[in-house]
């Protein structure tokens, strides 16, 4: 596999097939998403990073509040993330009730819910085979906050399983591979190929045919050079217009489908729907760049960095190679603002890497009061490198000067599992880690021994950060905004 | 007891017998009920599963209260399954129970269970409008442009993975959207060679600056004749890289000065210019050639020098000041004609496609038609509606109206049809007549669908289409015969790769983590050679000379050069799977195939309880549930104090505790039948600890074992069990939804009927294609 080169300034990625919009990089999100007040802002990014099986708590929560500190001992655990301490919060007691495990009261109940309420808090249900859930918050977020940008949100994952399926149990495979949930009955496959991932982010498509007549101007003085104008001037490519027609005639398919089908077929005009929007964005955002080409680029204030090198990894690369990829990539797209909104889900199996042959579930179920328990050894090394991942996106976006501050400044990431203790199969007390300051919305560098409100009122709290409306209710006990972020 | 079973059996085999004594079947099965089922429940179940106790999760009240109405019992469809598979298996009562039923009493509630779903009206289930999964996508993709195997086009590669059945993922994300889009364009870059460029333009009808003012220009607009500065403005796609002649006819009045120029200009570079000679009302073509990459590209005719410079000496200060008037100076543009470079040759499958061009008598958009009607049905896999021809005749029409190339045209057209949900998923045909019913026939086309996805994974051939088309498919005869010829297509090996190894976990093979440096063996081409014996064995089923239970036990095996290794068979050469007689009467089926072997296995070392349960669950249908949170997995098992037992002996802990026992005590005892076979099946005396293997086991009814051998002829004993289990499975992966209601009837006639008829697969296939579920779908209402 080729080594990519550094992307760079007015570098067109070769070897892609695609040709890359990165000229946009220097424009993006000031002029597509003008502040009211006029002045410059970024805009709030989120990330939701999520590791299965929960952690052993002994070996992850600091004693009080104060040992949470950079010069202090920390449990080891959280070793890794010494270096960003004080860009952290870290939020005890954080509770998830919403799998009533009466369905299906056994342990592997707990596993699903691991991945799928994490951000759903919703109860995992049967449905002969189907997703049947909520809507996630990063989903939540991408309908509002995805108007902005070409992508609306971006799902990474390590594992490249499947969602398709139903496993033995009778339950969807969604809901083990799965943590972000477009809707109650839609789950997102995330895309774990690299190459892919970055396609998606770059790829302009700009070879398409475009439709003759109502296009911009020639003449740069005449070229509209702000947002509304472009809009209203929305140069349509022929995909776009035949992607319109499409999706009208499928709407005329309804009278002919079953109404089963029609669930099917609305879900098809949703898809389709999106990427004749993201059509029009691409092409929105090609016609920003030119004008402000055009007009020799405008003021920006503060100091950005260039865009990150990402290297793609060789074929069969370690878990931990693979990570940083895909966080490089997930950075990538919040620096050039192709995207706000992200999740990285089920780090996966990164027990090759250490040198361990055995599925890494099982050492889940370990023994903490023996210190010599091969299960507990073996099981802390696993969390010990999941969280050297954290520490590497965190410290990536911290790295990443954009304007008046980093790019972590300007992000809230939540990084945690849907599971407290993993021998326990339960969801109260999760690994509940907060990392950047969501524009001054976030006092980092604290640990809250007891956060006053569940998982559901964190996500809305950290949804409200960023922007979003929020619902008087999310999932199954999202009822507030968690007050501890502040 | 007896005299009352004797009744029983009358009363459900002899409709003389029922007709006498009950109305009708639902008071025979009622009847039966009260009298037999209800009390044997009582006795042997109801201490541990009633209102109160619900052992395992099981609460039987519902199916033991007398005040229950026979609706209220015969709806709990699903605890009567239950019942009936726990009985059938003697897992329950357990064997510590003192009370047991006897083998006549367990085959009478298996014999009522049967009437009991037989009480149902059929029902075809809900058919789902079914999105194609990646490997149809793929081979629908090249079946459709009709590409050769050597230039087979892997269309879905992006897609992601997925498998074909019950849970299929239906929807369409907008990433999903994105990537057929993207797989659509490559598909039709790569077949569909653009053809060359022959575009006029009418400057008339092209907006233009004049004097810094825009104007739109005329749909009905000609010549446009330019006095002051003026710059024609428009948009060209130029359909591939080359060479590009423009030829701009034009015709001038210089009076005074300097002759006129005009600019040809593209993205705003000046590509060429031309000097007009000609004088109005004469004009002539003149020419530019440029160089240009493909895309749309904005284009430009400037007036260049619309006021005169003087071309006689300087002009001294004193005339500067006082410039002559200028005289009239005006240009006529009449026409831009844009000339590609020549078309490359089109492929063998534009050949196909394109059975008609326009010119000689043939409009555009009646040789787009002729291409795209057919087309379309293909892609459809059933006529068009009027209303989606036109759709797809209006894509072109789009195209052509933009001053696409023909080829152009045809190919966004084709894109269209690609992205379309009539494409992507399978729609059903309409039937006339269906409105006034719930439950319809299928058409012939759909069913030529369905049998072609059900066996090849792919669009039904041209001559399904033809019978489809014939309204002739649907005869038993020629439905039968169809089947056949499928079957007996290098295509039928689609059956093996979704549904049968996905069905024996030999899929995962590729990815299976193994340790490596415990099984050198174990390398990629061993991973390619066990999936390949998976599918040489089940496409092997089909041949008249081999039974289905041959998956339980055979005495041949497909080997080749790889795992014969595995085998010890050092005679068996090369790649190619071999059919080999075993003399070894511990191989043989399913069970003690290498990649099954491997698949139940750890990394390092073999799991008797991975191995029992794939026996259960694949085989059985008795997929055991998940073990309890808060269980420690046996390698936790590694202390001190445990270090000394044998696997064995730490497996045994399991059904020390009574959580675990239940489901323990069948698993643990099949695996170790195999211990055996190391973790990726080769004969082995001692085991990972040098201990000698110690492959007894007992199942519950004192069923003694010692040897795989032994073990295989007692699950032989349940081969009507597994015969309906892959019934089941193939019906499932038939009718791509969940089983349930109605199917468990066609499921038993179906097991049933291949059982009487000597277990053959292509029986059972044959049944499955004319079953009702099969045949029938629920109308649109």
């Amino acid at each position: 596999m080729p080594r990519f080169p550094m992307l760079s300034r007015r570098t067109a990625l070769k070897g892609l097939g695609v040709a890359l919009a990165l000229p946009l990089l220097e424009t993006m999100a000031w002029t597509a998403n003008p502040p009211a007040n006029g002045n410059p802002q970024q805009p709030t990014r989120l990330l939701f990073v999520h590791w299965k099986n929960g952690v052993v708590a002994s070996r992850f929560w600091p004693k009080d509040e104060k040992s949470f500190h950079p010069a202090q001992t920390l449990p080891p655990t959280l070793e890794p993330l010494r270096g960003v301490l004080t860009e952290l919060l870290l939020l005890g007691q954080i509770k998830n009730p919403c799998q009533n495990l009466g369905e299906d009261k056994n342990g592997a109940a707990g596993h699903k819910a691991d991945s799928s309420c994490w951000l759903t808090c919703a109860h995992v249900k049967k449905s002969n085979g189907t997703v049947d859930l909520g809507i996630s918050a990063d989903q939540f977020a991408a309908e509002q906050l995805g108007q902005y940008t070409i992508l609306p949100s971006l799902e990474l994952g390590l594992a490249g399983h499947g969602i398709s399926g139903i496993e033995e149990h009778g339950y969807s495979n969604a809901y083990h591979t799965a943590i972000s949930y477009r809707s109650a009955t839609q789950a997102i496959q995330p895309e774990s190929n690299p190459r892919a991932a970055l396609e998606r982010l770059f790829s302009s498509r700009r070879s398409a045919p475009q439709k003759r007549g109502a296009g911009p101007k020639v003449e740069t003085g005449k070229f509209a050079a702000d947002a509304a104008a472009a809009d209203g001037n929305a140069e349509s490519s022929l995909d776009k217009v035949m992607v319109d027609k499409v999706l009208e005639h499928a709407k005329s398919l309804r009278k002919h489908v079953s109404t089963a089908d029609q669930r099917t077929l609305d879900q098809y005009l949703d898809g389709v729907q999106s990427l004749e929007k993201r059509i029009v964005a691409i092409e929105r955002q090609q016609a920003l760049a030119e004008a402000e080409r055009a007009q020799g680029g405008k003021k920006k204030v503060g100091v950005f960095s260039d865009p990150i090198t990402v290297t793609m990894p060789k074929d069969g690369a370690p878990f931990s190679e693979r990570f940083r990829v895909m966080a490089d990539l997930m950075i990538l797209g919040f620096q050039s603002d192709v995207t706000r909104v992200g999740s990285i889900c089920n780090f996966g199996d990164c027990a090759a890497e250490l040198g361990i042959k055995e599925d890494v579930h099982q050492f889940t179920h370990n023994d903490p009061s023996k210190a010599d328990d091969v299960n507990l050894i073996k099981c802390l090394q696993i969390e010990l490198m999941y969280m050297q991942q954290v520490a590497y996106v965190i410290q990536r976006a911290k790295d990443i000067k954009d304007g008046n501050g980093s790019l972590l400044d300007h992000s809230i990431f939540l990084c945690g599992s849907g599971m407290g203790e993993g021998r326990h199969h339960n969801n109260d007390d999760c690994p509940t880690i907060i990392a950047g300051r969501g524009n001054g919305t976030v006092r980092t560098g604290r640990y809250v021994t007891q956060a006053k409100g569940t998982q559901g009122d964190l996500l809305m709290a950290i949804l409200a950060r960023a922007g979003c409306t929020v619902p008087k209710q999310f999932g199954l006990n999202g009822t507030k905004l968690l007050p501890d972020l502040s | 007891m007896s005299l009352r079973l004797a009744c029983l059996l009358a009363l459900l085999t002899g409709p003389a017998w029922s007709a006498s004594v009950a109305a009708t079947p639902r008071d025979a099965i009622n009847a039966t009920y009260v009298a037999t089922i209800r009390p044997m429940l009582s006795k042997y179940c109801g201490e541990c599963h009633n209102a109160e106790k619900h052992k395992g999760d099981i609460n039987l009240a519902p199916l033991l209260s007398s005040s229950a109405t026979i609706d209220q019992v015969l709806n709990q469809a699903a605890l009567w399954q239950k019942v009936g598979s726990e009985i059938g298996s003697r897992e329950m009562p357990p064997e510590k129970s003192k009370e047991q039923p006897s083998d006549s009493e367990r085959q009478a509630l298996i014999t009522w269970l049967k009437g009991f779903r037989r009480l149902q009206t059929p029902d075809p289930g809900v058919a789902v409008m079914r999105r194609l999964a990646r490997s149809e996508y793929t081979n629908t993709i090249n079946d459709l442009f009709g590409v050769t195997a050597a230039a087979m086009v892997n269309a879905g590669v992006d897609l992601p993975a997925d498998s074909i059945g019950a849970g299929f993922d239906n929807s369409l994300s907008p990433l999903l959207a994105e990537k057929y889009l993207l797989a659509a364009d490559a598909v039709l870059d790569r077949f569909i060679a653009s053809d060359q460029m022959n575009l006029q333009l009418i400057p008339g009808q092209l907006p233009a600056l004049v004097a810094g003012v825009e104007d739109k220009g005329k749909p009905d607009g000609a010549a446009r004749l330019f006095s002051t500065s003026a710059d024609i403005i428009t948009q060209a796609n130029f359909p591939a890289e080359g060479a590009y002649t423009f030829r701009i006819k034009a015709g001038a009045e210089a009076a005074g000065g300097e002759p006129i120029r005009l600019a040809l200009r593209l993205d705003g570079m000046v590509v060429g210019e031309v000097t007009v000679k000609a004088t109005l009302p004469k004009s002539a073509a003149y020419t530019v050639t440029a160089k240009l990459s493909p895309g749309r590209k904005s284009l430009s005719v400037l007036y260049v020098n619309p006021k005169a410079v003087e071309t006689v000496a300087p002009a001294t200060k004193s005339t500067a000041s006082k410039p002559a008037a200028p005289k009239t100076r005006s240009v006529s543009v009449e026409a831009i004609d844009i000339v590609g470079p020549p078309a490359k040759a089109p492929s063998d499958v534009q050949r196909r496609l394109f059975t008609t061009a326009p010119g000689k008598g043939v409009s555009a958009p009646d040789a787009a038609r002729s291409i795209l009607e057919p087309f379309a049905t293909r892609a459809y896999r059933r006529p068009l509606r009027k209303d989606e021809l036109d759709f797809v005749l209006s894509i072109f029409a789009l195209g052509d109206a933009q001053d696409l190339t023909f080829n152009d045209s045809i190919k966004l057209a084709l894109k269209a049809i690609l992205i379309a949900p009539q494409f992507l998923y399978r729609t059903s045909e309409e039937v006339p007549g269906e409105k006034d019913k719930a439950v319809t026939a299928i058409g012939d086309y759909e069913l030529a669908t369905r049998l072609s996805y059900f066996l090849w994974g792919t669009m039904p051939d041209q001559e399904l289409f033809r019978l489809a088309q014939e309204r002739t498919l649907s005869k038993p005869e020629v439905l039968a015969a169809q089947t056949k010829r499928l079957l007996a297509d290098p295509r039928a090996r689609h059956l093996a790769t979704a549904f049968a190894m996905p069905w024996l976990n030999l899929d995962k093979l590729a990815d299976l983590p193994v340790d490596e440096k415990l099984f050198p063996l174990m390398t990629k081409e061993m991973r390619q050679a066990m999936y390949d014996e998976g599918v040489a064995f089940f496409l092997g089923l089909l041949d008249k000379d081999n039974r289905i239970t041959d998956v339980i036990d055979s005495d041949y095996a497909y080997v080749n050069a790889q795992t014969a290794k595995i085998y010890g068979m050092s005679e068996v050469k090369g790649p190619k799977m071999q059919k080999v007689t075993l003399s070894d009467k511990n191989r043989g089926g399913v069970i003690t195939m290498p990649g099954v072997l491997a698949v139940t296995s750890m990394p390092s070392r073999t799991s008797p309880v991975k191995r029992g349960k794939f026996i259960l669950a694949q085989l059985l249908d008795e997929t055991p549930p998940p073990p309890p949170a808060d269980v420690p997995e046996l390698s936790d098992q590694n202390t001190a104090k445990n270090a000394k037992l044998t696997l064995r002996q730490r497996t045994e802990l399991h059904r020390e505790t009574p959580a675990c026992a239940g489901c323990h005590r069948v698993m643990d005892p099949l695996g170790f039948g195999l211990e055996n076979y190391d973790a990726i099946g080769r004969w082995r005396d001692r085991d990972d600890f040098g201990l000698s293997v110690d492959s007894m086991g007992e199942l519950p009814g004192k069923q003694r074992f010692s040897s795989p051998s032994e073990m295989q002829s007692i699950l032989m004993q349940r081969k009507d069990a597994f015969v309906r289990t892959l019934t089941k499975r193939m019906l499932t992966f038939a009718v791509g939804r969940q089983v349930s209601g109605y199917d468990d009837v066609v499921i038993d006639d179906i097991s049933d009927a291949v059982i009487a008829n000597g277990y053959h697969l292509e029986d059972l296939i044959q049944r499955i294609v004319c079953s009702y579920p099969f045949l029938n779908r629920h109308t649109i209402k």
